[in-house]
């Protein structure tokens, strides 16, 4: 008992270190939040760094500003920093300490003892280790300690498991942790009911995503018929629907329509908007020349688009802008928010963020050309920002060795494949991974990625992908345990040139067209519904024909049984009014 | 408090319970007509005139009467001029953002423009908390909605409907008319949803269901459909407007208001006055072969009209019309016989919907530079709206990634102009 009184003691006398021991309370209790002093102004000018990625900066307004009343060394009981979060003052946050509350003696403790920077050990946060209910901190000089209940936790899906990690409902989502700037990720959930078996797998890629559906007593569904399937594979390779001649012709061998299919003249035309869209290719130089590229090493296109090519530079010559882009484009990672503050979900600094940006400290371009300058640098807060890695003279090509060699550059690729073919990313949003954000299929993205890694060829990786049993199933709920085929809009272009085609007309494609040729709009909007409701250019297309051809033009697959019952009609209106019916239908405006 | 009682009471007039619980929190608005004069109107020769100020300042324009004691604007708005007793002038407003698309997404967001994050301007956040609406969209843009402006994270979905026709001439909604008799349309809906119910697996398409209800009310709806057509208006009544594109617009905003439509924007084109700039106010200007009258005697007529009709209708005191641009001009008359972008200062009208009635907010300093006296940000304005329209600007969206996010960050009510 004495000795425990006598240990407690002795740790409360060194909880005196400011990182360390009282900016964690603070981030816990939400004071340096966005929504209170960590907002890009602070709160009623008191102004800390969001979730404490500062500790100089916030030691400094605690102690220094407002001429020392936030903290009374003289007083320490009389300290703001105390007084307004027991409520004994006003304070727009509320009571957030109770008195004597292990916040309240660690803050006053630390004021009683000056107020220091740092106490006497000093040691760095180096990493955190998470698990279920547990969070530990380790430390520089190796000691480490539990931060539990001083860590930030937060459910990626609270319908399922609650912040602490109480599983709620079956299914699974993963907890960020966050503790002094570093971030951790935990996945909790529970199955739905017993293990089930999951029969019809065809490669690799199944293995992970059988084992999860069987983990969590999912049933998987069966697969789909091939009318189904050569529309869905027609759109996913080609962006266009199957003609009427193919949708006959087809004898049901998928692998060999698969080959087919990909890596052709139409799937490079179709991968060339896909991947254009992605790049911003908005000129029809750039998008030629990703149509030159698409179907080979894609390390070498984004090397090459990075140092040789002055396609992504134009128009976006300032190096900070050009280094979100190189973030987003091929690493998966969103940067913009660090230019302000550190990442809130990953480590990446603000100095990291400029770090990045240097690379393209001298690049200018005048007349739709680059050109290097001998010198110059990014600033910030006043001093020079060095590249920390590479001494070539053009920096770009330290970048680009580094982009392409960057696990997390073939990862987010086989994410962004990957959700284009199965209508969700394994990672979610597809351009945010971090360790925060984990994949529901770990293993699946690692993977693919290694797949990928072998030839970066896209091709390969697509055929890989939808020659699996996952991308084959019939379509049902949309869920990330890939138990069934997930219902995908068609995009604005696609829906377009779908239309022409099953209206009869042929070429142009917008899908190669810079500006949309058609009126369509895109997203879901009530704008775009009453123009294929209402509008001519759909209504000047419909067609007369036996409700087959109608079926097969537009659905690409022949009526059923009761659906020819139900079309009783002979007629021309009739007859284009089911063609308008045909095209307005969810079966029409969606791969499934 | 909303006891039983009232709540009961509310339900026969047909309010919701988001509509009760709005008008708890002091929301005296029921709809809202933004009229936008994008391009940047110039509050020097307008509504904060500085007759004492030097030459190159002043400009030529001579200061009107109002009702309201040493208030004086252009002589060029003297209809909007004998309203001022039922509007509260803002002569403060004041922002950063000097370049068209930035100062609107600013001023219509109570954001600065940001490349990491699009955030949604008011008429997609009042289309948001309003609903959609059934068989007349909650918010409507007259054309277009100003560039800069849009749902930003909130996505198309909450995109303000653009009736993308200029209601002055050949006015017609696009895509409003069936192409088909009203049999047909019928036959046609019912064929849809038979094809729908035989759909193989597909369920859901997110948003689909919404927007073919809503485009299959409005089509179908006698009312909306009404609402939309000026030719049903009396002459009289269209002819005090003004024949002007601005005019009509307004007419159309009251007509659609009428009709219950929550948030309506005009959108007017023509501000943006570098050169030559006392004709385009308030002379005539030749573009092409187009003779335009100034801008002026357009608005002040449309706004003038709008204010009086909603009165007479007994809508003004449930309608907010706030009359604004991006920004204002630069004191300083520039070589070519006009002013160049000035954000710092800005002046806004606010009428009806619980806005205080015959007052000055704020001011501007002797050459109108800087606000002298209660600068507001565009953050407060914004916050002054929500609060009319009883929308809590405190409420947190989440953004694609999750990231939360309110609807404003930090505005204050402008108490001074709540009636």
């Amino acid at each position: 008992m004495i000795a425990a009184a006598a240990l407690f003691a002795l740790a409360a006398a060194q909880e005196t270190d400011f990182p360390n021991d009282v900016l964690p309370h603070l981030t816990r209790l939400g004071c340096n939040s966005g929504s209170c002093h960590g907002s890009a102004t602070g709160q009623k000018g008191f102004k800390l760094s969001l979730l404490g990625y500062d500790a100089g900066h916030d030691w400094r307004a605690i102690t220094r500003e407002l001429r020392g009343r936030r903290v009374d060394l003289a007083e320490p009981e009389k300290s703001l920093v105390l007084r307004k979060p027991l409520r004994e003052l006003k304070h727009g946050g509320g009571k957030l300490i109770e008195a004597d509350s292990e916040a309240h003696r660690v803050l006053l403790g630390w004021i009683r003892a000056g107020a220091p920077f740092r106490g006497p050990k000093p040691a760095d946060l180096v990493r955190i280790e998470a698990e279920v209910g547990r969070v530990t901190a380790h430390y520089s000089d190796g000691s480490s300690r539990d931060v539990t209940r001083l860590a930030l936790l937060a459910s990626n899906d609270d319908a399922i498991a609650d912040a602490d990690g109480t599983v709620k409902s079956p299914g699974e989502t993963s907890i960020m942790v966050r503790y002094g700037g570093h971030v951790a990720a935990v996945k909790v959930g529970k199955p739905f009911g017993p293990a089930t078996r999951i029969a019809g797998r065809k490669n690799q890629v199944d293995d992970p995503i059988d084992a999860k559906l069987s983990a969590f007593g999912l049933e998987a569904a069966g697969p789909c018929d091939d009318a189904a399937f050569l529309r869905r594979a027609t759109l996913d390779a080609l962006g266009r629907l199957p003609a009427v001649e193919e949708a006959r012709a087809f004898d049901g061998d998928r692998d060999v329509l698969v080959d087919r299919l990909v890596g052709g003249e139409e799937w490079v035309s179709y991968w060339t908007y896909l991947w254009s869209r992605l790049l911003e290719a908005k000129t029809p130089e750039f998008r030629a020349w990703v149509r030159t590229r698409i179907g080979g090493r894609y390390d070498a296109l984004v090397r090459s688009l990075l140092v040789d090519e002055p396609h992504l530079y134009l128009g976006r010559d300032d190096p900070k802008r050009l280094s979100e882009t190189v973030g987003q484009m091929f690493l998966g990672a969103r940067w913009a928010c660090a230019q302000c503050h550190n990442h809130p979900f990953e480590r990446f600094s603000r100095r990291n963020y400029y770090e990045m940006a240097s690379y393209f400290a001298r690049v200018r371009v005048r007349g739709g050309k680059v050109d290097l300058e001998p010198r110059g640098e990014l600033e910030l807060e006043g001093k020079a920002v060095l590249p920390p890695f590479g001494s070539s003279v053009d920096r770009r090509d330290d970048l680009a060795a580094w982009v392409v060699a960057n696990d997390a550059f073939a990862r987010a690729a086989a994410n962004r494949v990957w959700a284009i073919l199965m209508g969700r990313g394994l990672v979610e949003p597809v351009e945010d991974l971090r360790a925060s954000n984990p994949a529901t299929h770990p293993e699946l993205l690692d993977a693919l990625a290694r797949e990928f890694r072998r030839d970066f060829s896209i091709p390969n990786l697509v055929r890989l992908v939808m020659k699996s049993a996952a991308y084959a199933r019939k379509p049902g709920k949309d869920d990330p345990f890939y138990g069934a085929r997930a219902v995908k809009p068609l995009t604005a272009e696609v829906l377009a040139d779908a239309i022409v085609q099953a209206t009869g007309g042929g070429v142009p494609r917008a899908i190669d067209a810079l500006e949309n040729p058609h009126p369509l709009l895109a997203g879901q909007s009530l704008a775009r519904t009453l123009n294929l409701m209402n509008g001519e250019w759909l209504n000047g297309r419909l067609r007369a024909e036996p409700v087959e051809t109608l079926y097969l033009r537009t659905l690409s697959r022949s009526p059923s049984p009761e659906e020819r019952a139900q079309w009783s009609g002979k007629d021309e209106d009739y007859l284009k009014d089911l063609h308008w019916a045909l095209l307005n239908s969810k079966e029409f405006g969606s791969n499934h | 408090m909303c006891t039983r009682r009232q709540f009961l009471v509310g339900s026969v007039f047909g309010l919701t319970l988001s509509d009760a619980l709005a008008h708890a929190r002091g929301a005296r608005a029921k709809s809202c007509i933004l009229v936008w004069l994008n391009g940047g109107p110039s509050h020097l020769d307008m509504f904060d005139l500085k007759p004492d100020a030097p030459i190159e300042v002043r400009g030529p324009f001579k200061p009107g009467r109002t009702p309201l004691d040493g208030v004086r604007v252009s002589e060029h708005l003297p209809r909007i001029a004998k309203r001022l007793d039922t509007a509260t002038l803002i002569r403060s407003l004041t922002s950063p953002e000097g370049n068209h698309d930035r100062a609107t997404h600013h001023l219509l967001t109570g954001y600065r423009p940001t490349p990491a994050l699009a955030y949604p301007a008011l008429a997609s956040v009042a289309a948001r908390e309003f609903g959609v609406g059934k068989a007349l969209p909650n918010s409507i843009a007259i054309p277009v909605p100003p560039p800069g402006s849009g749902a930003g994270y909130l996505t198309a979905a909450f995109d303000p409907f653009s009736v993308n026709s200029d209601p002055s001439r050949g006015f017609r909604v696009k895509d409003l008319d069936a192409p088909v008799p009203e049999d047909r349309l019928e036959r046609r809906k019912a064929m849809l949803a038979a094809v729908d119910r035989f759909a193989r697996g597909v369920e859901e398409l997110p948003g689909r269901d919404t927007f073919l209800e809503q485009a299959f009310g409005l089509v179908t709806s006698r009312e909306s459909r009404a609402a939309f057509d000026l030719e049903r208006e009396d002459p009289k009544s269209r002819a005090r407007y003004g024949g002007s594109r601005i005019g009509q617009s307004c007419l159309l905003a009251r007509r659609l208001v009428e009709a219950g439509a929550r948030f309506v924007t005009v959108n007017d084109d023509g501000w943006d006055t570098h050169d030559n700039a006392w004709n385009r106010l308030a002379g005539t200007f030749n573009q092409g072969k187009v003779v335009y009258r100034g801008k002026l005697p357009d608005l002040d007529e449309a706004v003038s009209a709008l204010l009086e009709d909603l009165a007479d209708r007994g809508l003004l005191e449930s309608t907010l019309v706030v009359v604004m641009g991006e920004f204002g001009r630069t004191p300083k008359l520039n070589s070519i016989g006009g002013r160049d972008h000035w954000p710092r200062a800005n002046s806004v009208l606010l009428a009806g919907g619980g806005a205080k009635r015959g007052q000055v907010v704020g001011e501007t300093d002797a050459l109108g530079e800087l606000p002298a006296l209660r600068p507001v940000m565009p953050e407060d304005l914004l916050a002054t709206v929500y609060h009319l329209l009883g929308i809590d600007a405190g409420k947190e969206y989440r953004t694609s990634t999750g990231r939360p996010v309110k609807i404003l960050e930090g505005g204050e009510v402008i108490r001074e102009a709540l009636a």
